[in-house]
């Protein structure tokens, strides 16, 4: 009997598990707020100890018994475990969202060995630039933070090195555009989701560009996402804005990103409730950006860049500014640019690759003052290529940077004067002087570069390299031959190892003077080119020596010889027979040298950024007479510091930076014609302003939902609300002054949503 | 570009200070401005009669010194300081003193005081462009006021040398609104005796072009505010005295055409 009952038991016990059906179980891994696809991850399913991996789309599928529940576990490095007990069905499809530990990621980092082949080279990625404190999320701006770069007192432009803000070249994907800021230096022309890393390249830069004798800012736009649709919208005190992007076809993917600004709405409301609040101008910008990516193959790339910016500031001033009649009356500016760049990266061999990159586009500027005014329209066309070997101890480069520019300026305004030691002529002082000419000019630039490096293993790197560059702008040189401009350059390294290394750099640099000064309509056409000679020296060492955390050190010297700077020129000159104002000349020069530092250390949670730059930037005026430049900042000197914890972030900037020179006024002299003071100059730039100081602070949220992932920031620049001098303001005569203060405390919230 | 961002950045950060002393409030020695009986010329050794209309309220009449010195404009508009000394053409006209109190006591040492001729060096336009000669060049004619050897005050203006065939000329203040000596605002407003001139010009490339003159006064005043002391000739501003009403003030106005030609009335409250 007991026999039969252990038997039935046994029997039922048996038809159970015999009845357990094997089930297919499919799910798909995600990161938990940006639906991230998460490949190659291992699924464990308990108590039986059943392992899925997903594939690259992150996709798993593993049979089951249909038992009624499993424990499900992910433990992945850097995100939290995922542990839950999970109903298994058959046809349910699972949806794993693995929540990252930390979703704040800050590192102000040099990018090191990624397409570096220019050793003046720095750059700043989104997860660099984004969180820098004061910057609020700017990646130009972010910029500023590095060593060489100077405080710009002229917020929409950059100084490089003790140059001018002239001397700095801008560029999208390494095409030329007018601009990189909006009005006021608010924000750059790019919405900073949309940028992959902002490259900046200082003396001693490489022969792939050219055209500037201080540097080159120039932002890459990234790849669009190719897993899935993906959105982003944002909105702070200055300007809203929205990215779209995600694949179209198996190789194609698009991004679209546009940004519209209110802040001129802001600063009108504040201008009418703050009482001697005198902000006149309400500055208003939209903006553009389009890319379309299509992999053709591992070895054949195309995309197309679409860029749109377009700044205007419209108002009616009542009363003349500073007493200056011309001053007043409708004040219209429209600034903008678009461009359409095409690419195409073609890898045909492992030593052997190129791309060309060919750019079109227009540029517009028109600015009124009542009557007066000044109207450019131009068409651009710029066509970039290079071609790249590798042979066994060299790998040569061989490029061309063409431009053409077809352009329609309309002027009536008087003849401005650059060299006012800072203090401006009133805008009545000049006779207006009215003109339209249609014209095209081109530049022609042709580079080589051939790095030498023994066996690709020796110790030392030698890099010889020339540019050659033509402008059809300027009438010197009486030959094509004469105008070619023969830029050699070279640079080179000493490995100590992998990580550390010792770097030279020198060269000659051109730079056509500014499109007024050269044109022919109320410039000088027989201006010359600018030129520079650039040496950089420095030293180098990556403690961290391929991990994350530790410290990373750079350091240089430069040193900039300039020549043929331009001034202005009221000397008679015969021109067909006659004599006429030369208005421009080539008769000033200048020096700048100085030292800089950039300590680089970061733990788990801790972030240090500290860079220091010592700098004497001196120019000779076309009467020989020696003085500081405008732009000489002696010590610059910059601390970044950030806390992470769980979803939050903590940042701090502090900033020194010694005082910018100044002129000072002596007295006025009264123009009776035009019921003006035109003021007395002292000593050009001998007097200098307070020192600059300020300390930002910045904290990042993030709120991390199932699908989407809300950011959150507090920026606060200038937290201790301390008057930092930029310059002073003067009344009608000259008489009495007042200090112009800097920004004061400056706290920007702002929202961002990822989905 | 980079030129007129800067130019847009100065609109984007000018801001006055309400501290500042007032540009139409007269005091100190002053210069209102300077009038030319032909303001534009043929450089055939014409002579120009300058009247500079000066303000000395605060010192109530006393003696100061005028230099006055004339020279080819040597680039002010470029960048050149105003300065005539060692420049083409250089004249010293006078070296003179002036007794304010004798000359402008009558009227709150506020008016014009002597003339002085000067005349303009012949074939100044000799071998200047077909532009330069059309439009013309400056001859410049700097003002030094000066009491016990230092300076009070320098100005210049300027005599337009050209081979235009219409001269310009000055305008004329036809009337003015009634003020009287009272702590209430009231309204200043001008009309012109004549409408601005059309006058031609060569553009940069050389191309005839016509414009037309734009008028603006400016108003000044030894007592109280002007609401908008600089205006154009269409458009009314107002005036305040102060409060505690003086026993006399003086209200002036200068009326300009923006290419040297202008006028000027002086009234005196009550």
């Amino acid at each position: 009997m007991k026999f039969v009952i252990y038997t039935i038991l046994y029997s039922l016990l048996f038809i159970q598990f015999a009845w357990a059906e094997k089930i297919q179980v499919k799910g798909i891994v995600k990161e938990m707020g940006s639906r991230r696809l998460m490949k190659e991850t291992k699924i464990f399913f308990l108590p039986e100890k059943v392992v899925a991996v997903t594939n690259e789309f992150g996709e798993f599928s593993v049979t089951l018994d249909d038992q009624k529940k499993w424990d499900v576990i992910v433990n992945l490095a850097g995100y939290k475990k995922f542990k839950e007990s999970l109903e298994i069905k058959e046809g349910r499809v699972f949806n794993i969202y693995l929540e990252k530990i930390e979703y704040n990621l800050f590192e102000t980092t040099i990018v090191a060995k990624s397409d570096k082949r220019d050793p003046t080279k720095k750059s700043l990625t989104y997860t660099d630039f984004y969180s820098t404190p004061g910057a609020g999320g700017d990646p130009v701006k972010a910029v500023s933070n590095l060593p060489g770069i100077n405080r710009s007192t002229q917020g929409a432009r950059v100084v490089i090195q003790g140059g001018t803000p002239d001397d700095t070249q801008y560029g999208v994907n390494q095409q030329y555009v007018p601009i990189v800021f909006h009005f006021g230096g608010i924000t750059s022309v790019i919405m900073p989701e949309a940028i992959e890393s902002v490259d900046y390249l200082s003396a001693g830069y490489g022969p792939e560009y050219g055209k500037a004798i201080g540097g080159i800012i120039n932002l890459n736009t990234r790849s669009p996402r190719t897993d899935r649709y993906y959105g982003i919208g944002f909105l702070d005190i200055f300007n809203g804005g929205l990215l779209v992007e995600g694949p179209v076809s198996e190789k194609g993917s698009f991004l679209l990103s546009a940004r519209r600004s209110w802040v001129g709405e802001v600063l009108k409301k504040i201008a009418e409730e703050e009482d001697g609040f005198d902000f006149t101008v309400a500055p208003s910008y939209t903006d553009a950006t389009f890319v379309y990516e299509y992999n053709k193959s591992k070895a054949k790339k195309y995309s197309v860049t679409g860029l749109y910016s377009l700044d205007e500031l419209k108002f009616v001033l009542d009363m003349p500014l500073g007493n200056d009649p011309s001053t007043r009356g409708d004040f219209k500016n429209e600034t903008g640019f678009h461009r359409v760049i095409g690419r195409f990266d073609h890898e045909l061999s492992k030593n052997k690759k190129y791309f060309t990159s060919l750019a079109v586009g227009g540029d517009q500027i028109f600015f009124k003052i009542n009557d007066q005014f000044l109207d450019v329209d131009s068409t651009n066309y710029t066509l970039r290529s290079e071609y790249q070997m590798k042979k066994t101890s060299w790998t040569h480069y061989f490029g061309l940077d063409w431009s053409y520019e077809d352009y329609n300026v309309g002027i009536n305004l008087p003849f401005f004067d650059s060299d006012n030691g800072g203090i401006r002529n009133p805008f009545s002082l000049g006779e207006s002087r009215a003109g339209r000419r249609e014209g095209n000019w081109y530049e022609l630039g042709f580079y080589s570069r051939h790095n030498y490096q023994l066996n690709n293993e020796g110790n030392w790197v030698f890099t010889p390299a020339m540019r050659l560059d033509y402008y059809s702008a300027t009438e010197e040189g009486e030959s094509l031959v004469d105008k070619l401009l023969w830029q050699p350059r070279f640079s080179m390294k000493y490995l100590l190892s992998d990580y550390e290394f010792f770097r030279l750099s020198s060269g000659i640099y051109n730079q056509l003077p500014e499109e007024r000064e050269v044109n022919s309509l109320a410039g000088n056409p027989y201006l010359k080119p600018l030129i520079a000679r650039h040496l950089n020296i420095g030293y180098e060492n990556d403690l961290r020596k391929g991990s994350t955390d530790g410290l990373k050190v750079y350091t240089g010297l430069f040193y900039k010889d300039l020549n043929d700077l331009v001034n202005s020129s009221s000397r008679l000159v015969e021109r067909a027979g006659t004599f006429t104002t030369e208005n421009f000349s080539n008769e000033s020069s200048g020096e700048i040298y100085g030292g800089e530092i950039y300590l680089q250390y970061k733990n788990d949670q801790w972030a240090l950024n500290t860079s220091y730059t010592i700098a004497r930037s001196n120019r000779v005026d076309q009467y020989g007479v020696k003085q500081l430049s405008q732009f000489d900042q002696t010590h610059n000197f910059n601390v970044i510091g950030s806390y992470q914890y769980e979803r939050w972030t903590f940042s701090t900037r502090f900033r020194f930076v010694t005082g910018n020179p100044r002129t000072p006024v002596n007295g006025a002299i009264y123009d009776a014609d035009n019921d003006v003071y035109v003021p007395v100059r002292g000593d050009f730039f001998s007097e200098r302003n307070k020192d600059f100081l300020q300390l930002d602070l910045r904290i990042d949220r993030k709120f991390i939902f199932r699908d989407w992932i809300l950011s959150a920031y507090l920026d606060i620049q200038n937290v201790t609300n301390r008057s930092n001098s930029e310059g002073l303001n003067y009344n009608y005569d000259y008489s009495e002054s007042k200090v112009t203060s800097g920004i004061p405390v400056l706290p920007t919230f702002g929202l961002k949503g990822e989905f | 570009m980079r030129l007129f961002l800067s130019v847009c950045l100065f609109f984007l950060v000018s801001c006055g200070d309400d501290n500042f002393k007032k540009y139409a409030a007269l005091s100190e020695f002053r210069v209102l401005g300077i009038l030319a009986d032909n303001p534009e010329v043929s450089d055939t050794n014409e002579t120009v009669s300058l009247t500079p209309v000066v303000s000395d309220i605060a010192n109530e009449g006393r003696t100061v010194t005028m230099k006055v010195e004339s020279c080819v404009d040597p680039g002010i508009a470029t960048g050149e300081e105003v300065n005539c000394e060692g420049e083409a053409l250089y004249q010293l006209i006078t070296e003179e003193n002036i007794d304010l109190n004798a000359l402008l006591g009558a009227s709150y040492y506020t008016g014009a005081i002597n003339s002085i001729d000067i005349t303009v060096p012949e074939n100044i336009l000799a071998n200047r462009s077909p532009i330069e000669q059309f439009n013309g060049i400056d001859y410049l004619v700097i003002f030094n006021f000066s009491v016990g050897g230092e300076e009070l005050v320098r100005t210049f203006r300027r005599i337009k040398v050209s081979t235009k065939p219409e001269k310009n000329s000055n305008p004329t203040i036809s009337s003015s609104s009634d003020i009287s000596l009272s702590a209430n605002e009231q309204a200043l407003s001008l009309v012109a005796g004549e409408s601005p001139q059309e006058f031609s010009f060569l553009d940069l490339t050389g191309e005839q072009k016509t414009s037309k003159e734009v008028y603006y006064l400016s108003w000044f005043t030894s007592s109280g505010e002007i609401e908008n002391s600089q205006v154009y000739v269409d458009e009314e501003t107002k005036i305040t005295l102060d409060s505690n009403l003086p026993n006399e003030a003086v209200v002036v106005v200068f009326l300009r055409d923006g290419r040297g030609g202008s006028d000027f009335l002086v009234k005196k409250l009550p």
